[in-house]
């Protein structure tokens, strides 16, 4: 839920994107002089942010490990995990039959990529964990169940039944759902970050493995439905869609922060030329003028992932733990 | 503020989160920690300017550029874009490379386009900064390819053309990806405005999701029943010679890691429990960065020892302040 601060600081954030996207010569006095003051006038410590990040983590490693492996992360292969004291249930299809949860893969290199990108977010969870250590926060009650028919019904075409459980394509879009977010809050999250030695040099390299992580599933879909007749790519552009009026960035001025999945060849790049016309995808997600990857406040990301609910809601049932909720 | 937080103290006690990436001069002491470690001080001021640390990324987005632009038309900057006074390139001929897929090539249009949107997104940022951005340097995309082809010990190394095929293009792309991605995680804790942070974190991203495809097609390329695995092969001869070539600094990773797949067989059994491995991250699933001495030594393509000051894809250096090894 969008605090004062929360507010403050989207419009710091989105006042310092548009400035750079703008090139504006006022960006330099900007940075130096009237930002410097209100960056550091927050109320969000690095503590806040790592567990703001972590239970993101625990929402990721529960749904990947599921689909992987048709168990709870804290029983992950080669990995488990600790859920932390007084660990939140984790609603699932089936009444938390966690084994029908396994994705029936049909393509091995699908199954092969669900089980790297869950042993690595359960990784990321370990990490965090250990990084905070007395301060890290046990994971919050999820919903992998009814969050993704509340999501799928809000997409064109609906999806009231979405389940990304059920196929290779579906783990692919539910995968779709949470990668792009996860980039977009480590982004957010790195412009917040104080000590940049030991905190914000590992979140970046979170961030850079959630981008790898999101390429990678971004990359598959366009393999998967080259020219978007199997409907994969609208569904993804359709959630990109929704994720942007959640987060209230749908008619921004400065652009939508959620580029979906366009149909290969209905965008065009003039690249060097001044009148060229060369075919493209989308498969970064990223603003199609300098080409960067959006950030996302905590505010905007809370708005995602609780679905539209007010402090709570979507994949968190009860709220994330701690601050940052 | 930038006091060290309780955080930076358990950290500390328990296990170096540094190895080979991001340090700086003054914090040496992080480098073999140990559970008994003091804790190194957080230096309050980073060892350059966001100017020279974006002109720095400048001359390896050129690069790029270059490569990219010749991948997609056969040409490579504009003399606009690449500044007045701006060194040539050599490169082979053989761009537009022959995908057979138009997917592919729908690929390559969109990864060239957004590298000439960061160029000139960092000639933009660095004069309204007040600084000057640097024109493009000498670059060489030809005898650079073949030298560290012929290190690697890649199939027809002496004739290495990564403008001749896709598989030569696309392991191109892997490599130059994992390198910058490495090259803006390493820089990230080195800037000093939140405002470059935002812009530099946002590049880093996209290498990395560039990185991503480059490493995904690769794999499946080289997956099911009679496939090539040639080109994947190749591809992780070249990761293993840029990693020997950035162990500066004392890394011992390197800093990327190569693309294991095992689909071809079903067989489990690597440390993530999959039986492929995309992601370049080390055993806590971290991603590598490296330092701005590692990517010079990586940039030169020499050793990973010594002070040099060009050499490899830069026959006359970077341009900036930026530009020469320091060990």
């Amino acid at each position: 839920m969008a605090t004062q601060e929360t507010t403050q600081l989207d419009s710091i954030i989105a006042n310092r994107r548009a400035l750079i996207a703008a090139g504006s010569a006022a960006m330099a006095g900007l940075a130096v002089t009237a930002f410097a003051g209100k960056v550091y006038a927050q109320s969000y410590t690095d503590t806040d942010i790592l567990n703001f990040a972590l239970n993101l983590e625990y929402l990721e490693a529960q749904f990947y490990t599921l689909a992987a492996s048709g168990v709870t992360a804290d029983q992950g292969p080669g990995n488990p995990i600790s859920l932390g004291s007084g660990a939140g249930p984790v609603i699932t299809k089936g009444t938390n039959n966690y084994a029908s949860c396994k994705v029936p893969f049909t393509n091995p290199l699908v199954q092969a990529y669900a089980l790297e990108i869950a042993y690595e977010e359960r990784n990321h969870v370990k990490f965090l964990q250990s990084a905070l250590s007395t301060s890290a926060v046990a994971q919050p009650a999820l919903d992998l169940y009814n969050s993704f028919m509340g999501l799928g019904a809000q997409l064109t075409p609906s999806q009231p039944s979405f389940d990304p459980f059920s196929s290779d394509a579906m783990f692919l879009l539910g995968a779709y759902i949470f990668e792009d977010v996860g980039v977009s809050a480590y982004h957010g999250g790195a412009e917040l970050i104080q000590d940049k030695i030991n905190v914000l040099a590992p979140a970046a390299k979170i961030h850079a493995v959630e981008a790898y992580h999101a390429g990678l599933v971004r990359t598959t879909l366009y393999t998967l439905d080259p020219d978007g007749s199997k409907g994969y790519l609208g569904l993804a552009s359709s959630m990109s869609k929704v994720r942007a009026t959640l987060d209230g960035t749908s008619s921004s001025s400065t652009g939508t922060d959620d580029i979906g999945l366009v149909t290969p060849g209905s965008t065009t790049v003039t690249l060097e030329g001044a009148s060229g016309s060369y075919p493209a995808t989308t498969q970064v997600n990223a603003d199609q003028v300098n080409y960067l990857c959006p950030a996302r406040t905590p505010a905007q990301v809370l708005s995602i992932v609780y679905a539209g609910g007010a402090g709570k809601g979507g994949f968190f049932t009860n709220s994330l733990n701690g601050t940052i909720k | 503020m930038n006091k060290k937080s309780n955080i930076a103290e358990k950290v500390f006690s328990r296990r170096c989160f540094l190895a080979g990436a991001g340090s700086v001069a003054a914090a040496t002491s992080i480098a073999g920690c140990s559970d008994d470690t003091v804790p190194a001080p957080i230096p309050e001021t980073s060892p350059y300017s966001d100017i020279d640390i974006l002109n720095f990324a400048l001359n390896l987005e050129y690069l790029e550029c270059e490569y990219y632009l010749r991948g997609a038309t056969g040409a490579g900057l504009s003399a606009a874009d690449a500044g007045s006074g701006a060194g040539t390139v050599t490169a082979p001929s053989g761009g537009p490379v022959t995908t057979g897929n138009a997917l592919y090539t729908d690929f390559i249009n969109e990864f060239s386009q957004s590298e000439v949107a960061h160029v000139r997104l960092l000639q933009k940022t660095i004069t309204s900064l007040g600084g000057t951005p640097i024109s493009r340097p000498t670059i060489d995309l030809q005898t650079a390819f073949i030298t560290l082809a012929t290190t690697a010990g890649i199939s027809n190394a002496a004739t290495f053309n990564p403008f001749s095929s896709w598989n030569n293009f696309i392991v191109g792309v892997a490599i130059f990806e994992d390198i910058g991605v490495t090259a803006y995680t390493g820089s990230a804790p080195l800037i000093s405005s939140a405002a470059v942070l935002d812009a530099a974190a946002g590049i880093q991203a996209k290498e990395a999701y560039t990185g991503a495809l480059a490493r995904t097609l690769i794999a499946a390329g080289a997956s099911g029943v009679g496939a090539d695995t040639t080109t994947l092969t190749n591809a992780n001869l070249l990761i293993a010679t840029i990693n020997k070539l950035g162990m500066a600094d004392g890394s011992t990773a390197g800093g990327a890691v190569q693309i294991n797949s095992g689909v071809t067989n079903g067989a489990l059994g690597t440390a993530t429990g999959s039986s492929i491995t995309l992601t370049p991250a080390d055993s806590n699933s971290l991603a590598y960065g490296r330092t701005p001495n590692q990517v010079l030594h990586i940039a030169y393509g020499k050793s990973s020892t010594g002070v040099y000051s060009s050499g490899g894809f830069f026959p006359n250096g970077l341009n900036g302040t930026i530009k020469t090894t320091t060990t």
